[in-house]
């Protein structure tokens, strides 16, 4: 944390254009990324997957407990971060960028220095993943 | 139009172009099996919003933002600091116990030989105010004995100087007792001679003072061990 601020004071100059609040994120999540790739030294997922456009949809494989149910469930909340922690780095980023942190796709490129179309590529496995994970746990979606 | 599923987290975002959106949008529209995805996708986003915020654990927040980077190696350098002096004070009480043995007998043999070069013996009667002029004449023009020293010898007649020198070399706990009966002697039996023989032990007097003294470094050892001691506790209660 004190590390991207330090950074950003140091770059305080390349500030332009860019909300300051992106900004700051653009930084700070550049050096989490950074902090992440030099911490793994074991090979791992790639951070890009291949661009198989037909990603997997998981059918439900059993009947569970509904969005309402697990709607604001601990349970439920601890799966989708237990679902997120499983996501490459570079995916749960731009996912919390967008859900959590509300930023639009145009900034959340900036932010982490890629195209737009690998931003909504990102976001959309992200969401995936996790969706898949609350149904390999018997969600069975918003309409039951 | 097949499935637009990679689109439909930008749907859901209105992320799309304009046609793009409404072309997914006449889709989903159409779709059961897109619809029921698009409704998960919207349900996962709004699980991931309602993820409660990370907080930070107490372990980083107090570290990062009270303790100075100098505190732990400060705390090493008093810890190592406290060790030396604690090392110093045993070695400095050592030194300065085997001194005062040491220069309690070579000064009483150091007498004893002067006075058997000269041989100049003086009887007890030294001691007497007869023998003040000598003194007056300072320690340049005075290589005779002191009385205190032919007093010492008096009341040892059994002590020979080579036994003392030897003493002085190794003292064992008898010549030391010897010693320390002489210089007791030598002080009580001939008060007149005790400003002299003080004047004798003026020349090891500055090596004892400061640096041999066990109690300074005593001192220092618990002052240096307090302050590690408190900048441990400091740094644990902020872990």
């Amino acid at each position: 944390m004190q590390d991207a601020l330090f950074s950003a004071w140091r770059s305080i100059a390349s500030f332009q254009g860019l909300s300051f609040r992106a900004w700051l994120f653009r930084i700070a999540t550049n050096r989490a990324l950074d902090h992440l790739r030099s911490r793994k030294r074991r090979p791992e997922l790639p951070l890009e997957p291949p661009e198989d456009d037909d990603v997997t949809w998981a059918e439900p494989t059993a009947p569970g407990p509904d969005l309402n149910q697990l709607a604001g469930d601990r349970e439920a909340l601890a799966l989708v971060e237990t679902a997120l922690g499983a996501l490459p780095a570079e995916q749960r980023t731009a996912l919390l960028l967008r859900d959590v942190e509300g930023f639009p796709y145009e900034d959340i490129a900036v932010i982490t220095s890629v195209e737009i179309g690998t931003v909504k590529s990102r976001i959309h496995r992200g969401r995936l993943a996790v969706r898949n994970a609350l149904i390999a746990r018997g969600w069975r979606g918003p309409d039951g | 139009m097949q499935h637009p599923h990679t689109e439909l987290s930008a749907y859901i975002d209105g992320a799309l172009a304009q046609a793009a959106q409404a072309a997914v949008e006449g889709h989903v529209a159409a779709c059961a099996v897109c619809r029921a995805h698009v409704a998960e996708l919207r349900a996962t986003v709004a699980l991931v919003h309602a993820l409660p915020d990370p907080v930070p654990s107490r372990r980083l927040i107090p570290r990062l933002a009270t303790v100075p980077a100098w505190l732990a190696p400060l705390r090493t350098v008093m810890t190592l600091a406290s060790g030396t002096a604690v090392f110093l004070f045993i070695a400095s009480s050592l030194v300065s116990n085997i001194n005062f043995l040491a220069s309690g007998s070579a000064a009483t043999s150091a007498q004893e030989a002067s006075r058997d070069t000269t041989t100049n013996f003086r009887v007890p009667t030294a001691a007497q105010p007869g023998s003040t002029p000598a003194r007056a004449l300072g320690p340049a023009t005075s290589p005779a004995p002191t009385g205190s020293a032919g007093a010492a010898l008096a009341y040892n007649p059994t002590a020979s100087p080579v036994a003392a020198a030897d003493g002085a070399a190794a003292p064992t706990p008898d010549d030391a007792a010897k010693a320390l009966d002489r210089s007791a002697a030598g002080a009580s039996g001939a008060p007149v001679g005790a400003p002299q023989e003080r004047g004798q032990f003026a020349s090891s007097e500055p090596q004892r003072s400061p640096l041999l003294n066990p109690w300074l470094w005593l001192t220092l050892a618990i002052f240096c061990g307090a302050i590690a001691i408190a900048l441990q506790r400091r740094l644990r209660r902020s872990v």
